[in-house]
């Protein structure tokens, strides 16, 4: 075992449906308390990734470990054999997702939509869940939310109830995927604001699909740009961004900066 | 006959269809949730029990089911009583029906909402319960009051397997008085006012579930 | 409750004695169907247009007859038209009492339906139908139904494999149809559990084999609209 154990590896990952490969081959690590920003075309599979990670969707090939451990595998006698649910379950505890559209669920309030899976998965009392959820709340600005209901909030709040959400699990891991691609333009600072937070204040490992450069630029440790998916070139954001060696990250980054 | 004279010799014949009609809603609804939910099971053996039970029962007419309860189910030894009978082939009926309501709603709640369960990392049962079945039952309940006047209707039939429901009444009361428009309308308006009372009634219960939720907009 | 205790089994020579019989008692349950659907396709056609007649009385009077149609019991109905029909001096057979019976029931159905059809067409084409200066009975005819027709074929297919479903009713004014035969058989020859199993089988046979065609019908529509 190597002495410091990366939190997310995968090897040679690919995905297709039907005839299309979304992802070709993906090798990436992924350090403890990193912060990762994957840029890239839309349909570039940037978003499948995340998805595969979340064990929403099932990889066609390759391998991926989170500290250490295969997660769309187990093993038994020492041969490894595909997960269960107890194991991709045990796996999920260490990840958490925002997603672009935010899911909350609609017929529970605030309160309800980040008290729910720490008291029914984790098991803990509704006083402690509560109580933390509040803190959670108070943290995002939304504190004084608690008793409205999805439909009453804007995109913007609703966001950040999602991130609230998530985080009331105590994830090792949390992915964002585009998750300010679904909101009004005046309401992505207030998002972007409660993510810098978290990317400053926290060492959880982060692992964001954006278009917002600007912010990637910021916030990540490491910037990934895939496309038609594959890893074309990667680096901390100053090189990424400043000076792409690569023609195909240099023309989606003039395209993006252009619109 | 006076007017009230009639309603009053129909009185006897009015509990008996309430009590069919809220028996057989019981039995419907459990069957519904039963099966709809046992067509939409991980286990083969679950799914196909539930598919030939509702297509049995779908697929045939209530009253030779009734009939088929009544006259058949004997010879093989099975005995129940006709308001036993009733309240069994109208749940049944009914239920298969219903099965169908639940599936549907269950399947139309959109596949987001399952995947920011499972990344709340909630197991398959938390999914359907804290999830998708509140969120379901909302879409259900519109059908579900369709049906639910379908099976008050349907408590007609067990005028025919000698259950003294109301229409059984109304045929004696018109045998006795002669006075057919007057007897059959009567009954007819005291159908569809109880109809109507169950409309009500299933508008209200939308109406709560979806204020309470705040639902009227999309999220 | 003990199936192992049957008293009586089912009787396969028994069963096929009465096929004969009860094949052509569903010609009967056939032909009062397909009489039944065409009643109610008509007068549902008519309820339909009631229901958008500018007149404000015509319109509410048929939402409440359809109300009060749909919501009472079938059997009621046959025996209300049954009983009352000989008094005001229209003598008919039973069979035609009950094919009338269904048609009134079925059309309450079928107004939802085609009133789902209207809705379908365009606002614009009304507004078309006015601008060419075309009749109310042209603009339905011409314009309005050949487009609000077509697509609710399915769910009419629906409402009569419904319709063959209670044709037994009829059986409750003496009509030899499916289920009365079956009681006949029954009652001449005291077994009823073979009879009325061939009825319930007939029955799914040909009500789920019918739901088949409707649903190969939707995917045809479908088709032809993505067109």
């Amino acid at each position: 075992m190597k002495s410091e154990q990366q939190m997310v590896s995968m090897r040679g990952l690919e995905k297709s449906y039907g005839g299309v490969h979304v992802l070709q081959g993906i090798d990436l690590d992924v350090a403890p308390g990193e912060k990762l920003s994957v840029i890239g075309p839309s349909g570039s599979g940037k978003s499948t990734l995340l998805r595969i990670l979340m064990t929403l969707e099932q990889p066609t090939k390759g391998f991926i470990e989170i500290e250490g451990e295969p997660l769309w595998d187990m093993r038994l006698n020492g041969r490894a054999i595909p997960a269960d649910s107890k194991h991709l379950r045990r796996m999920r505890s260490k990840v958490g997702m925002v997603f672009q559209h935010f899911n909350l669920f609609p017929h529970m309030t605030v309160l309800r939509n980040v008290t729910s899976a720490p008291i029914h998965v984790l098991r803990i009392s509704r006083d402690e869940a509560e109580a933390r959820a509040h803190e959670l709340l108070d943290k995002v600005g939304l504190g004084a939310k608690v008793d409205a209901y999805p439909s009453q909030l804007s995109g913007g709040q609703k966001q950040r109830v999602a991130i609230a959400r998530a985080l009331a699990m105590y994830p090792k891991i949390m992915l964002f995927d585009e998750v300010t691609s679904a909101l009004d333009p005046e309401l992505v600072g207030e998002v972007l604001g409660v993510l810098r937070e978290l990317a400053h204040r926290t060492d959880m490992t982060m692992i964001l699909v954006t278009h917002e450069i600007r912010f990637a630029r910021e916030i990540s440790d490491r910037v990934v740009f895939i496309d038609h998916g594959q890893i074309v070139e990667q680096g901390p954001p100053e090189r990424i961004f400043a000076e792409p060696t690569e023609t195909r990250t240099r023309e989606f980054l003039k395209s993006i900066l252009e619109a | 006959m006076s007017f009230f004279a009639l309603c009053w010799s129909l009185l006897d014949g009015l509990a008996v269809t309430l009590l069919l009609t809220a028996g057989g809603s019981l039995v419907a609804i459990g069957l519904a949730w039963i099966a709809g939910l046992g067509r939409l099971s991980t286990h083969r053996v679950v799914r196909a029990t539930a598919a030939v039970y509702v297509e049995v029962f779908r697929g045939t007419s209530a009253l030779v089911q009734l009939y088929w309860f009544f006259y058949a189910l004997p010879l093989l030894g099975v005995h129940l009583s006709p308001l036993v009978t009733g309240v069994v082939v109208l749940g049944l009926n009914i239920g298969a029906y219903g099965a169908e309501v639940v599936r549907g709603a269950i399947v139309s709640i959109g596949s987001d909402q399952r995947e920011a369960a499972v990344a709340l990392n909630m197991t398959r049962r938390q999914q359907l319960w804290l999830v998708i079945v509140p969120q379901a039952l909302l879409r259900m309940l519109p059908p579900a009051g369709n049906l639910l006047i379908e099976l008050m209707k349907a408590t007609a039939l067990v005028s025919l397997i000698t259950l003294s429901d109301l229409t059984f009444r109304g045929m004696i009361l018109r045998a006795e008085t002669l006075d057919t428009v007057q007897v059959f309308g009567l009954l007819l308006l005291i159908y569809f006012g109880i109809g109507q009372a169950l409309i009500v009634g299933v508008r209200a219960l939308e109406r709560r579930v979806a204020g309470r939720w705040h639902m009227g907009r999309a999220t | 409750m003990a199936y192992g205790a049957c008293n009586v089994t089912f009787d396969w020579s028994i069963a096929l004695e009465t096929l004969p019989a009860l094949l052509s008692a569903l010609r009967i349950t056939a032909f009062a169907t397909v009489l039944g659907m065409l009643a109610a396709a008509v007068l549902g056609l008519v309820w339909a247009i009631a229901r958008r007649s500018p007149k404000r009385m015509v319109s509410s009077l048929a939402g409440l007859a359809v109300e009060f149609i749909r919501s009472t019991p079938l059997l009621i109905q046959i025996y209300f038209l049954f009983y009352v029909l000989p008094e005001i001096g229209i003598v008919m057979s039973p069979m035609f009492t009950g094919v009338i019976a269904l048609g009134l029931h079925y059309s309450a159905y079928l107004s939802e339906v085609y009133r789902a059809g209207v809705e379908g067409v365009p606002k614009g084409q009304w507004e078309a139908a006015r601008a060419l200066n075309l009749g109310r009975l042209e603009t339905w005819r011409l314009v309005i139904l050949p487009q609000a027709l077509p697509p609710v074929v399915p769910a009419m297919g629906n409402y009569l494999i419904a319709m063959f479903k209670d044709t037994p009713m009829l059986s409750a004014i003496t009509v030899l149809e499916l289920l009365q035969t079956a009681k006949v058989i029954g009652a001449e020859r005291f077994r009823y559990l073979e009879p009325l199993t061939l009825v319930g089988l007939l029955f799914l046979l040909l009500s789920l084999g019918a739901s088949l065609l409707v649903r190969w019908g939707e995917g045809y529509l479908g088709k032809a609209q993505a067109r």
